[in-house]
């Protein structure tokens, strides 16, 4: 009887390894609208999982967690704090917290043994990885660039705009025609949403705004909205505004009522963030007209610079590794690989049969490819077997690469300065909107200055003036 | 009644027309909103908020909606936990508002300010959340069938209504020998039908109503109501307006398109038509009469 | 407790004991789902970690809080609608309540009631598109009519002292209905017969209405009146993040849209929690005030 106990014990005992081995590690990520119930999210983590065996040999389960857009912030959060963190997190903000207190892994020397990855990096990337070592993001910058409408464009006769003038010119030209043939001078040449970054990406450069701390003629720093150029740029806006360029309701227009004015050719060109979005602002404008509208991509406007200015201080978003995960490396192999050509073609072209059809060795991606997202990275540059983008979002992506030439000078505002900080933003919203409105004259903009620095500017100054070399 | 007086004053034509404005402007939105989400693919971007009459008009939203097995299974759970919910609403509601109605209850001045801070303080979804963790009711429908299972704010406005109730009804129970419990439920209840009717109405379409909670208390999917399904369904700035909708719906025919307006407003309308139907159902507990059966003064 | 002796008291606590077993699910109810979470609410006074080491830091997100800049216009803000919205949107109703009960007829009144009170289940997302679709500028249906009839157009929605009565009417628009639904149950109780009695005695509408009407739901609009004094540091924080714009900011920023700004999406927790203790705190403030001096000059207040 001791014998037989003795045997089952030490097989059981044996044998644990072995099941053990035999269960795939379990990866858990979160993401936000990446939902477990989704169909196509299960399918594409099954394929994910089998090519990753084939090409590594290991075998993983990915968990998907819950996290709606909605309230993401807040969940993410709960999970944090309830210790029950998963491995592989996307975050869109509020991650500084929980690096600063050590959660989130350092991904540099993962990255610096990954040729994949360095290859996916774009220059500003590695930047951002450089100062702020926690989040990995391989996407197209968040630029905004200018979409032109093609049959007004033509109607025109003008060439594509390449300086400032020549954007207002063709601006004017819309907004003093018919265009919309709707048998009314009442077009407007563009929107913005809520504010005026959109058309910023397209003029700060042209009026010398290229970095947010600029040196002043003494070598100090100043904040670039409190400089002539701004000043000037500010007169520019106010000219379009007068006169119908810039829709008047510009201020309490948001990302729908913006797409609306495009479908109802109400604006001759929209400002827009490059790739999938451009090609379905396309699609969506050519559909509500005759069917042969196109958006012309433009280049910034070329004044005292042409570009656009890029970020580098971090990663505004992106993947962290959870610095509690008990498989780290696994996680990030499994984050590498989707850097890889199999990872991607995975992510990037969604499903078989649903997105796109395979016949023959040749894909071809369905009507409902539209609807589709990468999950994890958007390599710039990747080549899949099929144009992944039309011609509109090829462009603009090229567009948004090629002049994204200036990287920014800027840091992470302190804790003590944010209030102080956030009543000179207000300050800079409401005088900006006042001038552009010609509720105030252009003169008013030196009042705004002192003010500025009356709120707190001067500590903010100085305070950049010590950090940024 | 006086039937005499069959010719309106003009203050009494007035108020007729004002109140025929007031229900015009408030009926408006909810009828555009209906117009808009029947609207055609080909003139919706067109549709705005003066939209009078749905232009090339589709079942197509609603049918996409509708088709979507997790919209079915997130109505058949808000109905659930709304049933479930008023119904340990009401009875802890009444319960203690009648309690709180008897003017001798010792102690009365404590409680009512013990409920009345709850009203004002609420510790937020954190410490929320961590309590339900280690009451281990997370994930569990009873998270949210329990939260705010009382409502100060409506549990007083229940004390005034029973507070309401002619004393001679109560002595004449007393009389009676009638139990508290017995008191509440042949006497004060049937009399304060308009009262009671109002608060579980309010309980309901609070409940029906949630979703922030119910999206963060459970984690199943299957067992979100209503509310956060549809609210998934306009994904936010981040994607141009197509994108995370027809991949929710997994709408399957190619040719069929939905647009995102269209979408939006036919998922709020659909959010708001169980709550609309129960609405008429309460009118009733309002007709006048409601004292039928009382003790003449 | 009133001046009566020991004896009595006990005797009636004794014989209420039925009652405070009906009164006893809500109370621990109370304790644990409210209170509970309420001392964790004590996180305003300490450093908020993951890890889950708070350390005490007594005032200090209560000093960061009221040493912004802009608290002080903030706090004035925050003030300035509510107490807009409430000189407004509290008497509607009411008024509402009174012109339903004048309507003689069923059809009417049936039909009215069904739909006045739609707008509430409209979300403020959906709502703020409205109003801002109705107000623009160039494209707002209400600006058209004015230049149709000659007149400039009004940027309603970047006014700084318009937008606020935008906040007030769209919030009148939305509730009053819905608010109203309270006081015409109150109306119906009142029975029929006093009103004749009135009619015959010769009193006209407005006679009958101050006489008999108001008095019947005095106590209804006292309490609710009380009630949503607890609420006034709030301000609809909703409906001012959805109708809020760049141009408006320093007349309708409110507290609880500045502490989201500051602390929320930064995950400052301990600070969003101080700003709603130092909310709760001035909403009991008011709402003990207001019942005192309620019961003192009426004598009714909220109990």
């Amino acid at each position: 009887m001791k014998r037989l106990l003795l045997a089952v014990i030490a097989f059981l005992a044996l044998s644990i390894p072995v099941f053990a081995q035999a269960q795939p590690t379990e990866i858990r990520i979160i993401e936000k609208d990446f939902y477990p119930t989704d169909k196509d999210n299960l399918t594409l983590v099954a394929n994910i999982e089998k090519a990753f065996k084939a090409k590594t040999g290991i075998d993983i389960k990915i968990t998907l967690i819950n996290a709606s857009e909605d309230s993401y912030a807040d969940q993410l959060n709960l999970m944090l704090l309830s210790g029950d963190i998963p491995d592989l997190i996307y975050f869109q903000g509020g991650d500084e917290v929980a690096a600063n207190q050590g959660m989130l892994a350092d991904l540099r020397p993962y990255v610096a043994k990954s040729e994949t990855i360095q290859k996916a990096m774009l220059p500003f990337n590695k930047k951002r990885l450089q100062n702020y070592p926690y989040l990995l993001w391989l996407a197209p910058p968040r630029l905004n660039v200018p979409a032109i409408r093609s049959d007004w464009l033509q109607k025109s006769g003008l060439k594509m705009p390449v300086t400032t003038d020549d954007y207002y010119n063709m601006l004017k030209n819309f907004v003093t025609h018919d265009y919309d043939g709707n048998g009314k001078i009442d077009s407007m040449g563009f929107t913005d949403t809520g504010n005026t970054d959109r058309i910023d990406f397209l003029f700060n450069h042209a009026f010398g705004l290229t970095t947010t701390w600029t040196k002043d003629a003494s070598g100090k720093f100043v904040y670039s909205k409190v400089t002539d150029n701004e000043k000037n740029k500010l007169a520019f806006y106010q000219k379009l505004y007068k006169e119908g360029i810039l829709d008047k309701d510009y201020i309490t227009t948001k990302w729908d009522g913006m797409e609306d004015k495009l479908y109802t050719a109400k604006i001759g060109m929209v400002v827009a963030t490059p790739g999938l979005v451009t090609d379905i602002y396309e699609n969506k404008m050519a559909k509500a007209g005759k069917g042969d509208e196109r958006l012309i991509i433009g280049v910034p406007a070329k004044g005292i610079a042409q570009g656009f200015t890029v970020d580098v201080s971090k990663e505004s978003r992106g993947w962290a590794i959870s610095a509690s995960s008990k498989h780290k490396d696994l996680t990030w192999k499994l984050l590498e690989f989707m850097a890889t050509d199999e990872g991607q073609m995975l992510d990037r072209l969604g499903i078989e049969g649903i997105h796109h059809v395979t016949k023959n060795g040749k894909v071809t991606l369905t009507d409902k490819f539209a609807s589709w997202y990468p999950r994890f990275h958007e390599v710039v540059g990747w080549k899949g077997p099929v144009d992944l983008y039309g011609k509109a979002g090829r462009d603009s992506l090229a567009v948004a690469v090629k002049y994204a030439n200036v990287e920014d000078i800027n840091f992470v505002m302190p804790k003590d300065l944010a209030p102080v900080w956030d009543a000179c933003n207000n300050l800079f919203k409401e005088y900006s909107f006042k001038i552009i409105s010609g509720e105030y004259p252009l003169s008013k903009f030196d009042d705004f200055v002192k003010a500025w620095y009356a709120a707190g500017g001067d500590k903010v100054t100085e305070y950049a003036n010590k950090t940024l070399k | 009644m006086l039937r005499s007086v069959r010719r309106l004053s003009v203050g009494g034509y007035a108020n007729r027309a004002l109140l025929l404005i007031l229900a015009f402007v408030t009926f408006f939105p909810i009828y555009n909103l209906v117009v808009l989400s029947l609207t055609g693919p080909k003139y919706i971007a067109a549709a705005d908020g003066l939209s009078i009459y749905p232009k090339g008009p589709t079942l197509d939203t609603y049918g996409a909606l509708l088709s979507t097995p997790k919209v079915l299974r997130g109505l058949a759970n808000s109905v659930f936990i709304t049933a479930a919910g008023v119904f340990v609403n009401m009875t802890l509601t009444t319960m203690a508002a009648y309690a709180l109605s008897r003017t001798r209850l010792p102690g009365k001045r404590v409680f009512m300010v013990f409920i009345i801070i709850t009203m004002i303080f609420e510790g937020g979804l954190i410490p929320d959340y961590l309590l339900m963790r280690k009451l281990h009711l997370l994930n569990n429908y009873l998270s949210v069938i329990l939260y705010k299972a009382v409502n100060a704010y409506y549990l007083v406005i229940m004390i005034r209504f029973f507070e309401e109730v002619p004393i001679s009804l109560i002595e004449a129970a007393r009389i009676d020998g009638l139990s508290e419990a017995r008191t509440l439920l042949s006497v004060v209840l049937p009399v304060s039908k308009a009262g009671v009717a109002s608060v579980s109405l309010f309980y309901t379409v609070f409940h029906w109503n949630e979703y922030f909670r119910a999206m963060v208390y459970l984690t199943d999917p299957n067992k979100w109501p209503l509310q956060v399904i549809l609210r998934q369904l306009i994904v936010g700035s981040d994607k141009a307006s197509f994108l995370g909708a027809l991949s929710y719906l997994k709408y399957e025919t190619g040719a069929v398109q939905i647009d995102m307006k269209a979408l939006k407003a036919g998922v709020i309308i659909l959010a708001i038509l169980p709550i609309l139907m129960l609405y008429p159902i309460l009118l009733k507990y309002f007709a006048k009469g409601a004292l039928s059966g009382a003790v003449k003064e | 407790m009133t001046g009566r002796s020991p004896s009595l008291l006990v005797r009636d606590a004794r014989r209420s004991i039925p009652l405070y077993l009906m009164l006893l699910p809500a109370l621990v109810y109370l304790a644990i789902f409210a209170y509970v979470p309420i001392w964790g609410a004590r996180l305003a006074f300490m450093d908020f970690s993951f890890t889950g080491n708070y350390t005490w830091v007594g005032l200090k997100h209560f000093k960061t809080l009221f040493s912004s800049p802009i608290f002080g216009s903030v706090l004035l803000n925050t003030v300035i609608i509510s107490g807009m919205k409430i000189f407004i949107n509290f008497p509607m109703p009411i008024i509402l309540a009174l012109m339903l009960a004048e309507v003689r007829g069923q059809k009417l009144k049936k039909t009215v009631q069904s739909v006045i009170y739609l707008p509430h289940f409209l979300s403020w997302v959906v709502i703020a598109g409205i109003f801002i679709n109705l107000l623009s500028l160039n494209e707002g249906a209400i600006n058209k009519i004015l230049t149709l009839l000659g007149m400039k157009s009004f940027p309603f929605l970047t006014n700084r002292t318009s937008i606020r009565w935008v906040f007030v009417f769209s919030e009148m628009w939305r509730s009053i209905g819905w608010d109203s639904l309270l006081y015409v149950a109150a109306i119906i109780r009142i029975d029929p017969e006093v009103y004749e009695a009135a009619v015959i005695d010769g009193a006209g509408t407005f006679r009958r209405i101050w006489s008999i009407t108001l008095p019947a739901i005095m106590p209804t609009m006292v309490t609710i009146f009380i009630l949503n004094l607890g609420f006034f540091m709030d301000a609809g924080f909703d409906q001012v993040f959805n109708l809020m714009n760049d141009a408006v900011m320093s007349s309708v920023d409110i507290l609880d849209t500045y502490v989201y700004r500051m602390g929320l999406q930064n995950g400052e927790f301990s600070y969003a929690t101080a700003a709603g203790l130092f909310k709760g705190v001035i909403g009991l403030i008011l709402i003990f005030g207001t019942h005192v001096t309620s019961k003192k000059i009426t004598g009714k207040g909220v109990w």
